[in-house]
């Protein structure tokens, strides 16, 4: 019965042409792309009547929606379940009374919260083709202060005039809530929430947790309204689906992860295991378990597909389609099954024998690289013939053997710029051209003109960056204006730096900032600024050529004075100090001035008010800032190389904003957050009710109470200016600033010294050694040389 | 000859099959990775990554100190196996705990007894406790090229108990009614040693004499545990330059490395061989 409904639906949506269909039987119902998360919208619950409907409940800045989609046609209709700005528009003025005698709060000025409000919900369900609410009451006693729940109310859900309305029912008696609620502290409880609810005949099951954040199953009659609470494994997983309840412990290994996988008796919390088995590979981990009894087969999403494990044998199991995120998956009445995450609701067929052909197309995303998934969705409108599927982590190092094998399975792949295997597959030729694609073509030239120059050898286009980023040693500059510091007392060299560290301690004193984040200790300051210092010595080096060395005079001088920096001085805590890892804190708290490792890429939402000291070696030197670029190329192989290019083509641009603003030139608009306008224009008025009130205050305690109140809403307003941006002009200009001193690292010999385990051992231990002073800044400098010289004699 | 052959092949051609399979084409094939440039289009390059890695510095050191450690752990192991199964065969029909206990460390694991060594050979270990005792200053072995002795030490230890129980199994195939004939006929120790003892084990000796070459140029796997890929310039071998080659994915110079290597080896069995056969000649007064 299942196959014909889905033959049906998949012929119905060839003929109604659903967009982003790629197998038969497949839909996007709707996807939020990276940076629409902004606004601030994210789904909480799906649910699935036999209406051949989705409801999903949406909550946004502004109001809490249900939107129902239509199966047959993708469009969506939005009935408003709470509006969060309802009676906001009140003034001030509203709430007192100016008067000759002066300003009194109005006696109606409190607004009496309404018996709807009182209400919160705590589960949404399907059953018997109408979809019910579990709402639990908050009740608050003024003169006793405490408050108490009253929960398991079921409402039947009504859509009517674009508004959800929760109307009392006798399908369903009251549930049972007395476990659900939680007590803290005297007189004070709390309501748990119910999660990934199904019903399953007359039983309703969700997933829960207890106040030592265990999982719990909670299962509710809804003939009788009786409810148990049963205990599962602490460790456990849980997976609610329909009939499927599944308990999932899982092992991690280096490279494996073992599985325990039980179905759970809602009756008695019996747990029967089902499967143990071991999955190897990293990355590959197994999600949104569900356990079809029929079919005896598991599904679960892994590595960008669905797969089945039929008859429970681990070596019989297999991808059936791709699968664009991860994420709670169901079910559908047709048998297909529907997955959904907080931006995302697609939906799959995933019976092999009816998806009809199909292209795939692989991507090993060997580093981590944004905009791969999100391209999919766009990709799909215009290949609806082709799936992608990504494939994340695994083991980068059978690349090269991949390529000598002519291997064409893989269409796509990331890595890292600063890798040696890429440096390999870059010097020997195996990246394919890709401009010939017009948007990669011109995605390329509009890339800042260091990021430009890396992906593009002899003349062609070769990869396109997927994710970036560089650290630094930075500094609040607003700070340090504020305690008389100038723009000209900054150092511009390493050696500078070191002497202007000698001078904070007096220019902090009595001033409410510290010189470093009170928990950092000496040995973590040392390593971190000698991590730095030797990243960049060694781009300066690759930049001017010549003589490789990091075993020079200069160098182990300045790395000396870094070791004898006085860290008591600095206010940095001694490693000794530590226990067990942590410090025990003291004192007052104090933003420090500096940030020993901060982003020096292009940071979003007001990001951070440090930015980068550029530090030379040598006075009138330009200094270098290493940057990280990940990257995304075609395999010379692949039968697919025009369909990869279009793929990256959007995969390129569909990165988080702070990745695009520093890959980009042409990303030069700031971006206002959604929120700014409305929030300016509320607190603009309030600002003036409030001037308004003081100006009619008669005595000297209301004067001084508004004239506090003001101070207060002009500081919020002040705030409200500093993180009205999610992309701020000064960001843009600051960041353009120093795009001159960037490069992108390229194949470092210093990070490949730690590749192996023994070596990478010795190497951090010698650092180590050096953060605490027990290793000088020569015996250091000589073992990374003699390294060094070593790997560079061997070539490459 | 020729029937015994036949009736022998259907017993031979399961192993010659493997030998060809897993060794002999492997061996072939590769000779296809040492001759073009690895790049996209994999372009014959004829002898230039042979040339190029002749005359890399860090080859030249590593096959310098690979003919060192050899020529320096292959002749000891060889003289001390020889020596205590001598002394092991004189103790018959005693010893038989010794000669089972000889054996031990050849089927240890190597990380386990990497560990053990570790620890005797640590900064604060006994060895250098007994240093210290004998009035001589600690040495730090693991670091350094003093990692040379414990290296070749751990050779020995390992390696001995097999080359001990070839060279016994060779003593003892000799008859001991040749020695009893010899010494009624009068023949001196010297005499019996020359003309019974050495005849009869040579041909185990170039046994022995090729496994412990064998063995020395296969010293790796306890330098990179304890000094990483890249340890000290008199540790490292040409294991691992080929290591490094391969992690860097240069199978290019990993090949033509390997194969040169073989080259000097296949040479220097034969120099073994012809010394062997010389030796038996002389051995046995011909010519």
């Amino acid at each position: 019965m299942k196959k014909i409904f889905a033959l049906i639906l998949a012929a119905m949506m060839l003929l109604t042409c659903v967009p982003a269909m790629a197998g038969a039987g497949d839909q996007t119902i709707v996807h939020a792309d990276n940076n629409s998360y902004y606004n601030n919208e994210y789904i909480q619950n799906v649910v699935s009547a036999a209406d051949n409907q989705l409801y999903a409940f949406v909550r946004g800045n502004n109001a809490e929606i249900l939107r129902v989609y239509s199966l047959d046609s993708g469009e969506h209709t939005d009935y408003i379940l709470r509006d969060y700005n309802d009676g906001d528009d009140s003034s001030l003025l509203d709430w007192y009374e100016i008067t000759d005698e002066g300003i009194s709060l109005k006696e109606d000025a409190v607004r009496e919260i309404t018996e709807e409000e009182r209400y919160n919900t705590a589960a949404w369900f399907a059953w018997n083709g109408s979809i019910y609410a579990i709402q639990w009451k908050n009740e608050y006693n003024p003169e006793t202060e405490s408050q108490s729940i009253e929960g398991g109310f079921v409402k039947k859900v009504k859509l009517e005039d674009g508004k959800v309305s929760l109307e009392d029912t006798t399908d369903i008696p009251r549930l049972d809530w007395t476990e659900m609620i939680q007590e803290y502290g005297e007189g004070w409880q709390d309501s748990k929430q119910l999660e990934s609810t199904t019903v399953c005949g007359n039983t309703l099951i969700g997933r829960s947790w207890d106040t030592n954040g265990y999982p719990t199953l909670e299962v509710f009659d809804l003939t009788t309204g009786f409810h148990r609470e049963l205990e599962v494994d602490e460790n456990a997983t849980l997976y609610i689906s329909g009939d499927s309840i599944l308990a999932s412990i899982e092992d991690y290994e280096e490279n494996s992860i073992s599985y325990t996988i039980s179905q759970v008796d809602p009756e008695n919390g019996e747990q029967k295991e089902l499967l143990s088995c071991t999955i190897e590979g990293d990355g590959n981990y197994m999600y949104g378990m569900v356990y079809d009894a029929e079919k005896d087969t598991l599904y679960y999403i892994m590595n960008g597909e669905i797969w089945a494990m039929p008859s429970l044998q681990p070596d019989a199991a297999a991808a059936v389609c791709d699968c664009p995120t991860t994420g709670n998956m169901f079910f559908l009445q047709d048998g297909r099954m529907l997955i959904w995450d907080s931006s995302t609701i697609v939906i799959r067929n995933i019976d092999p024998a009816t998806r009809g052909t199909e292209t795939r197309m692989i991507v090993n995303a060997y580093a981590y690289g944004g905009g791969l998934e999100e391209a999919i969705f766009d990709f799909a409108n215009a290949h609806g013939d082709v799936t992608v599927v990504v494939k994340r982590g695994g083991n980068r190092q059978t690349i090269l053997q991949d390529m000598m094998n002519r291997e064409s399975e893989t269409d796509i792949y990331t890595m890292d710029y600063d890798w040696s295997e890429f440096s390999a597959l870059l010097n020997r030729g195996y990246l394919t051209d890709m401009s010939g694609n017009a948007k990669i073509a011109a995605d390329n030239a509009a890339l800042y003109p260091y990021i430009r120059e890396a992906l593009v050898k002899d003349g062609q286009v070769v990869a396109v960056p997927l994710g970036i980023s560089g650290g630094a040693i930075s500094i609040d500059r607003k700070a340090w204006k504020e305690i008389g510091g100038t723009e000209e007392e900054l150092p511009k060299t390493w050696n500078q730096f070191i002497e202007w560290l000698e001078t904070l301690p007096e220019k902090v004193k009595d001033q409410n900032i510290g010189i470093f984040d009170s928990y950092t200790s000496d040995s973590e300051f040392i390593h971190r600024v000698m991590t730095q210092i030797l990243n960049e010595y060694e781009a300066r080096l690759e930049n001017a050529g010549g003589e490789f060395s990091f075993n020079t005079p200069e160098l182990r001088e300045l790395l000396e004075r870094v070791q004898k920096v006085d860290a008591e001085a600095l206010g940095l805590k001694a490693h000794s100090d530590m226990e067990e890892g942590y410090y025990d804190y003291e004192g007052e708290y104090k933003e420090p001035l500096i940030q020993i490792y901060n982003e020096s890429t292009m940071q979003t939402w007001g990001g951070s008010s440090y930015s980068p000291l550029l530090l030379s070696f040598e006075e009138n030197e330009q200094p270098i800032l290493p940057i990280s670029l990940t990257v995304a190329f075609i395999n010379p192989y692949s039968t697919k190389a025009e369909l990869a290019a279009e793929y990256l083509a959007i995969a390129g641009r569909k990165l988080w904003q702070d990745a695009l603003y520093s890959l980009y030139s042409d990303m030069t608009e700031p971006v206002i957050s959604p929120y700014y306008e409305e929030n300016h224009e509320r607190s603009v008025k309030q600002l003036e009710d409030v001037k308004t009130l003081l100006n009619a205050a008669k005595t000297e305690q209301e004067i001084h109470d508004w004239t506090e109140t003001l101070k207060s809403y002009e500081e919020m307003m002040e705030n409200e200016e500093e993180y009205k941006w999610i992309v701020s002009p000064e960001n843009i200009a600051d960041y353009q600033a120093r795009t001159p001193c960037m490069r992108v690292a390229a194949y470092s010999f210093v990070s490949d010294m730690v590749k192996d385990e023994k070596s990478a051992e010795a190497f951090w231990s010698m650092l180590d050694g050096f953060s605490r002073g027990d290793v000088s800044a020569a015996e250091l400098l000589d073992n990374i040389d003699s390294k060094v010289q070593m790997m560079r004699l061997e070539g490459n | 000859m020729y029937k015994k052959f036949r009736q022998a092949l259907p017993f031979l051609l399961p192993g010659m099959a493997g030998l060809l399979l897993f060794y002999g084409i492997p061996f072939i094939g590769g000779i296809w990775y040492s001759v073009t440039d690895g790049s996209v289009k994999n372009e014959f390059v004829g002898l230039n990554n042979y040339t190029s890695v002749w005359q890399n510095p860090m080859f030249q050191l590593g096959l310098r100190n690979a003919l060192e450690l050899s020529l320096i752990c292959a002749p000891l192991l060889f003289l001390l196996s020889f020596l205590l199964a001598a002394g092991l065969h004189r103790m018959r029909p005693a010893g038989a705990f010794f000669r089972s206990s000889v054996l031990m460390p050849y089927l240890m694991p190597s990380s386990a007894v990497l560990i053990i060594w570790l620890l005797w050979f640590d900064y604060g270990g006994p060895v250098n406790r007994i240093l210290t005792a004998l009035g001589g200053q600690r040495i730090d072995w693991l670091l350094g090229a003093e990692l040379r002795i414990p290296v070749i030490l751990l050779f020995l230890w390992k390696n001995l108990g097999f080359c001990v129980i070839v060279f016994l199994s060779a003593l003892q195939s000799i008859p001991e009614s040749l020695y009893e004939y010899a010494t009624l006929e009068g023949a001196s120790f010297r005499k019996q040693t020359f003309s019974i003892t050495l005849p009869l084990v040579v041909p185990s000796a170039f046994l022995v004499a090729i496994l412990s070459f064998v063995s020395a140029f296969r010293i790796f796997k306890e330098i990179y545990f304890i000094g990483g890929a890249y340890p000290k310039d008199p540790l490292y071998t040409l294991q691992n330059y080929m290591s490094n080659m391969y992690n860097k994915l240069n199978y290019q110079n990993v090949t033509a490395a390997a194969y040169m290597f073989a080259l000097i080896v296949f040479l220097l069995f034969g120099l073994l061989f012809l010394s062997q056969r010389t030796a038996l000649k002389r051995l046995n007064g011909e010519g």
